[in-house]
């Protein structure tokens, strides 16, 4: 390894301070991954993946945190247009509001959710009453929860897009004829397009990994609310090798999205 | 088809107040120092910016007016912009930028390319027509822009600084390119340039934007022969003094004293003198010009061959003279200096 800053001019070192805790901050974040590998029960692994409540936690994840990250675009983007385009009192405040899920223990978010979904909540009650619809411990409440916390990645990061995007490409569209809803699906749009990708793919990472809002509003049901990190608590509590083998399952499909997406990667610049 | 602006735009640090009208098949050229507001006029006919009064009217149709609460948004408003640095969609091709007003009036997809592929081919563009914004030159990029403009077909077509974003290399082969498109268009319009070649080229009148009002208005042939502001003396490179008439001369605000060879107008006028027709002297010359002012060397500058020497004195005057004559004279900064002008050489007007 050359430890050269870019290769344009004078080849310089690089700080030691700076490459030393760069090292050890890498160091810090892979050594849990070592631990897991090491402590893989690699024989047993088949004949633990096989299990069908393996399959259908999996299963359970995937689809939830697809449709989690689905609600957050069709929610989140509207709202970063909202955030970056419009001007009105209180807008400050609505932004800290939609970034408050980001900092609250997500169990607190789930407790929140249960007294305002939940059968007595403040609009649970009457999506009971009226439709018969229960949130709490169905999937749907899974989704709910996943999507409670996810939705303020993609909002964040894209009207952090639409922010620095140039408004003379909307003002364009505009003198060529486009009124705003035009302009936004013709030219806003495909301009933050990188930044809507990046957005959603760090709300489906979010989602699939929630755990404490969905354990708490859901609950932890196999099967209809039992997604990959729930069974992973439950497992290692019971059987250590089932965690191991569930916790590697997660980081591969993870590692798997995130190298796909590389290049997306919150990436902004026009193709 | 004419447009009747009469323009009001409070910005922080800008109060713009603007009256405007130009005919259809003219070239008007807002000319002006930067935060004079010449893009904020633009942009408030356009619907860009907000009016906080007046009222524009184009072929009868009123776009804003403030006191009966009429304000059409920019999309109806049938204005080609042509924004400085292009504004052309990045993510469309030259084609699809060009056909995306067409599209928006009605156009089916492939009518609308298909009109785009004219629009390119007419300014020399075809080659280009899949190419990315990103892969054209600026020259290229600003043809595009005007095309994308002029493919709506605007009443009206406001161009932002159209040629500051291009290298001075290739400056004057868009600028003669942009005249002969812009005769072709029949509608009015106005082009925003700090700079005086552009608007001589371009403009059949120009109006002359300074802090935020009209400094001057009329012909390229009166600003150049009758300046109205310091700002528009310097542009056109003439010697020009604001005074009240007193016994057949212009006396100045600091006591100085300019006789031209006729009369100055009663009240306050101005006087323009060529700085080629400033004699400059060592000391109190001799012969008989009509004016005479002592003062001191304040700058020189060498422009193709020739000095302008700026002498500063009761009456401020830029002389242009030969580099031998610098040397001759002993002329550096500070240096005592006696500017002599015959009065036939004094043009005097009314302010």
């Amino acid at each position: 390894m050359t430890l050269r800053p870019s290769a344009r001019g004078r080849p310089r070192a690089a700080p030691v301070v700076l490459v030393g805790l760069a090292v050890a901050g890498i160091g810090f974040l892979v050594l849990p991954f070592a631990g897991l590998l090491q402590r893989t029960p690699w024989t047993g692994l088949p004949g633990l993946l096989g299990q069908p409540t393996v399959a259908r936690a999996l299963r359970l994840s995937l689809v939830t945190a697809t449709i989690a990250a689905g609600a957050s675009l069709l929610l989140g983007v509207p709202l970063a247009w909202v955030l970056a385009r419009l001007d009105f009192p209180g807008r400050s405040v609505l932004r800290a509001l939609v970034a408050l899920p980001m900092v609250l223990p997500p169990v607190v978010g789930g407790a929140a959710l249960l007294f305002a979904l939940g059968r007595r909540g403040l609009v649970g009650q009457w999506l009971y009453e009226r439709f018969g619809v229960l949130l709490p411990y169905s999937t749907a409440g899974v989704v709910v929860a996943e999507t409670f916390v996810a939705l303020p990645f993609l909002v964040l990061t894209v009207e952090a897009a639409l922010r620095s995007t140039d408004p003379r490409y909307e003002e364009a569209a505009a003198t060529l004829g486009a009124d705003r809803w035009t302009t936004f699906r013709r030219v806003t749009l495909p301009l933050v397009a990188p930044s809507v990708v990046a957005g959603a793919v760090l709300a489906w990472a979010r989602a699939l990994g929630e755990f404490g809002a969905t354990v708490t509003f859901a609950g932890n049901l196999e099967g209809r609310t039992q997604t990959l990190p729930l069974a992973v608590a439950l497992a290692l509590e019971r059987d250590r090798g089932a965690a191991i083998a569930l916790s590697l399952v997660l980081v591969v499909v993870s590692l798997g999205v995130l190298v796909a997406l590389r290049d997306r990667w919150f990436t902004l610049r026009p193709r | 088809m004419t447009l009747a602006a009469d323009v009001e735009v409070t910005l922080d640090r800008l109060a713009l107040r603007v009256e405007l009208t130009a005919r259809a098949g003219e070239t008007v050229a807002v000319l002006g120092p930067n935060g004079a507001g010449k893009t904020t006029l633009l942009r408030a006919l356009a619907g860009l910016a907000v009016l906080s009064g007046g009222r524009v009217v184009l072929d009868d149709v009123v776009l804003d007016d403030l006191t009966e609460g009429v304000h059409v948004p920019t999309e109806q408003r049938s204005v080609g912009f042509v924004f400085q640095d292009n504004a052309l969609f990045p993510h469309l091709s030259a084609l699809d930028n060009v056909a995306f007003g067409l599209r928006l009036g009605g156009r089916r997809r492939r009518d609308a390319r298909k009109e785009a592929a004219a629009w390119l081919g007419e300014l020399g563009l075809s080659a280009h027509a899949r190419a990315r914004p990103a892969a054209l030159s600026g020259g290229q990029a600003q043809r595009v822009a005007l095309a994308r403009a002029l493919a709506t077909r605007p009443r009206l077509l406001l161009l932002d600084e159209p040629l500051a974003a291009l290298d001075a290399g290739i400056r004057p082969t868009v600028r003669s390119a942009l005249r002969h498109d812009l005769l072709d268009f029949g509608g009015v319009r106005l082009v925003v340039t700090h700079d005086p070649v552009d608007a001589m080229v371009l403009a059949d009148r120009l109006v002359i934007l300074e802090g935020g009002a009209v400094a001057q208005a009329g012909t390229v042939a009166e600003a150049t022969r009758r300046p109205r502001s310091p700002y528009v003396a310097r542009l056109v490179g003439l010697n020009l003094l604001r005074g009240r008439s007193r016994g057949g001369a212009l006396v100045l605000a600091s006591g100085g004293v300019v006789h031209p060879a006729d009369p100055p107008p009663a009240g306050e006028g101005f006087a323009v003198i060529r700085p080629q027709a400033v004699a400059l002297h060592p000391g109190p010359p001799s012969g008989t010009p009509r004016n005479v002012w002592p003062g001191t060397v304040a700058d020189l500058r060498v422009d193709a061959g020739r000095v302008r020497v700026e002498v500063d004195g009761a009456v401020p005057m830029v002389a242009e003279v030969t580099t031998a004559a610098v040397a001759e004279l002993g002329l550096r900064p500070g240096a005592p200096v006696w500017a002599a002008v015959k009065a036939t050489d004094v043009e005097v007007y009314p302010a």
